[in-house]
């Protein structure tokens, strides 16, 4: 889960998003690989089609303000469940938050959320009530599952943010010589 | 380190070496177990022939003479055979959820051959040669938490013996100080019959020696919450024991603990500038607190008093020493403060988007009026910039105007990056919420979110600046490392140190027989 928060961050911030956007993405990646949902995938598909709302600018959004600033539901958003994190966010405990994208259903918490339907790759999220259902039950991951397809394009995103190696930056970057035999 | 042993030694840990299977060259691989009340924890420890001019101690290396996982539980033949297909690897292998912690070490090179030498010719090594350089393997990195595959934190932080931060690595390193004396008395017997095993008095002078370089500094600045645990417990300890009462008993251990640590310090040999200039004022200090706690009548013994003294007259590394002297009598008044270093981070990271403007404004100038003083203009004032390379990922420092790094510069000057952010909200109305702000701003979001975090977790801020030429991130490292409580600080340059860690300690092996908790100064 670490693993993935951290590379999410990376892959975020190598797209182009400010880092404190990318925290968000590392943040909301972790919380659904944690209730099981495709959280990196989301992710991974997210960051290479820019054609609508980024989910993690309209999720701050949506949570900045402490209550849901509902104003804010204007899409369509690219890869909505990248914002079902930020839903519940300022969910009291035990309260939940149900929302519509699209054709799915969600019920979503502080802490987890149920999806029922697809949710697609492009649309609206219509928020229903604020906090007023009880929070769903769920089992929590403890490892994140991450098809191979979505890992290698949250690492080429991340890549950007790794300087290239120079002689230069070797001697001197790191300030140590290169053996120990001593 | 003091915090594993006390534990191992109240909770009556027991160990053992169920595998060693390590041949006359030096080659193959151990497990060394310690088994808890509750569970057991195995290291695995892969030993291998390295060639010298492969020996590195930095993070771009690929090989080492030693490689170790830390094992959740008691590993199956199947665990040590994918261990040993990956752990060699490091950060090119692949661990899982089982494994704790990835460390590899190298040696001493002259001290573990003149080890193994003496040894197998049937004495004793030179202890001169012991205390130069006071360990046979040096780590260059023990890494954690969801690392390359590694079980997170956050699955078992609940367990007590893994709730301290960084008890895992601690008891990796702990566990591979064994491992390093039974290798090079396998290696003498191996080489010769009439070999002698290591007298126990030098065997305890052996510690393990650490490598650390930058990455540790992000780490400091990227953890203001856990960071501020750890200074306030400090604090808090301090705190306790300038109010606490003073009786001949404790002050007998005080003066126990300030003969050894003067000891420790006479011991304590580097070469670099830097710190060979703050031993000689370490040693003056220790000079005129010895004079004056020679002169203190029985009547004037007070903590407060002399911890007020200290600060007026002792330098910097004066009065750190003089601190953890004042809580050695008292383990029953500070150790319960170890439930308070570990930190949940994640119930931190929300920010508040209520905040107003002006309260964000407030917050700043209370804990940042340092940083709005610096100024930003000035070359110097941001001349270093942190980034990642892309050779294994090694953390670097560059020089901002004289290398194209800008793209990749990670943000680690919040110093710098509060005094940006001051500026935008300038523009604001003071009662504009913060909301508001970051949604026509949102690269400034890190900044607020840590200038909150910091507000709730003041001592969470280094309060200097990271980008200035004069920065010496040694000095970043070593406030790091000074909390495991590692000693004998050798910087190797301004940016990495080796250190010296459980020199003095008892052994696992020791467990149950000795008391664990009474080496630390000279013991």
């Amino acid at each position: 889960m670490g693993e993935i928060e951290a590379l999410a961050r990376k892959a975020a911030h190598g797209a182009g998003k400010p880092w404190g956007v990318a925290e968000e993405a590392g943040w909301a990646v972790r919380w659904l690989a944690r209730a099981g949902l495709p959280g990196p995938e989301a992710l991974a598909v997210g960051l290479q089609n820019t054609a609508g709302k980024c989910p993690l600018v309209f999720g701050c959004a949506l949570s900045d303000p402490g209550d849901l600033n509902l104003s804010s539901t204007i899409g369509p958003i690219v890869q909505p469940l990248l914002a079902l994190p930020f839903l519940g966010r300022n969910c009291p405990d035990g309260r939940a938050v149900v929302a519509a994208i699209g054709p799915a259903r969600a019920k979503v918490s502080s802490d987890t959320a149920v999806v029922s339907g697809t949710v697609p790759a492009l649309g609206h999220i219509e928020v229903q009530g604020d906090c007023a259902a009880p929070e769903p039950v769920l089992s929590v991951s403890r490892v994140a599952e991450v098809t191979p397809d979505a890992m290698a394009v949250l690492k080429r995103f991340a890549a950007r943010t790794y300087a290239p190696s120079t002689a230069a930056s070797r001697a001197l970057g790191a300030g140590a010589g290169l053996t120990d035999n001593d | 380190m003091r915090v594993l042993l006390r534990r191992a030694e109240n909770d009556g840990w027991r160990y053992d070496r169920p595998v060693w299977n390590i041949d006359a060259d030096g080659v193959g691989h151990a497990v060394y177990r310690v088994r808890t009340p509750d569970r057991s924890y195995s290291l695995v420890a892969f030993a291998h022939d390295l060639p010298d001019e492969l020996r590195s101690d930095r993070v771009i290396a690929e090989a080492w003479d030693s490689t170790f996982a830390l094992f959740d539980g008691e590993p199956t033949e199947a665990d040590i055979a994918r261990l040993r297909d990956n752990v060699p690897r490091q950060e090119a292998g692949r661990v899982s959820g089982s494994e704790l912690t990835l460390s590899r070490a190298n040696r001493s090179v002259r001290l573990f051959g003149h080890v193994v030498d003496s040894l197998a010719a049937g004495h004793q090594p030179d202890p001169a040669q012991i205390e130069r350089v006071g360990y046979l393997m040096r780590t260059t990195a023990v890494y954690g938490s969801a690392k390359f595959g590694l079980s997170d934190r956050e699955a078992v932080a609940d367990r007590a013996e893994l709730s301290p931060p960084f008890q895992a690595e601690m008891l990796t390193v702990w566990l591979i100080r064994a491992f390093t004396v039974d290798v090079v008395e396998h290696l003498a017997r191996a080489r010769s019959d009439k070999a002698v095993d290591l007298d126990p008095a030098m065997r305890r002078r052996l510690g393990v020696g650490n490598s650390t370089g930058l990455g540790m500094a992000p780490f400091l600045i990227n953890h203001p919450v856990l960071i501020h645990h750890w200074f306030q417990a400090r604090e808090e300890a301090l705190a306790r024991v300038r109010s606490a009462p003073l009786d001949a008993d404790k002050w007998t251990r005080f003066l126990t603990a300030f003969r050894r640590a003067r000891e420790t310090v006479a011991s304590w040999l580097t070469e670099h500038p830097y710190q060979v200039q703050k031993l000689a004022a370490l040693d003056e200090d220790l000079t005129r607190l010895g004079d004056r706690l020679a002169r203190t009548e029985v009547s004037a013994r007070d903590w407060d008093t002399l911890w007020t003294w200290g600060e007026e007259e002792l330098s910097m590394e004066g009065q750190e020493l003089l601190l953890s002297l004042v809580l050695e009598p008292y383990g029953e008044l500070v150790d319960d403060l170890v439930h308070d270093l570990a930190a949940d981070e994640a119930a931190a990271f929300a920010l508040d988007g209520r905040q107003t403007v002006g309260a964000l404004l407030d917050s700043i100038r209370r804990n940042y009026g340092w940083a709005l003083r610096i100024d930003w203009a000035l070359p110097d004032n941001q001349a270093r910039i942190w980034y990642t390379s892309e050779e294994k990922l090694e953390p670097r420092l560059g020089e901002r105007f004289e290398e194209p790094l800008e793209p990749y510069e990670q943000t680690l000057g919040p110093a710098r990056d509060i005094a940006a952010l001051t500026d935008v909200l300038a523009a604001w109305p003071l009662d504009t919420k913060v909301a508001e702000v970051l949604l026509a701003a949102p690269e400034h979001r890190h900044t607020v979110r840590r200038v909150q975090m910091v507000a709730r977790h003041p001592f969470g801020e280094v309060r200097d600046n990271t980008l200035g030429a004069e920065m010496m991130p040694i000095d970043l490292l070593r406030a790091k490392l000074s909390f495991f409580g590692a000693t004998c600080f050798d910087p190797r340059s301004d940016r990495w140190v080796r250190i010296t860690m459980f020199q003095g300690a008892p052994f696992p092996q020791e467990l149950g027989r000795v008391p664990m908790d009474e080496w630390m100064y000279g013991a």
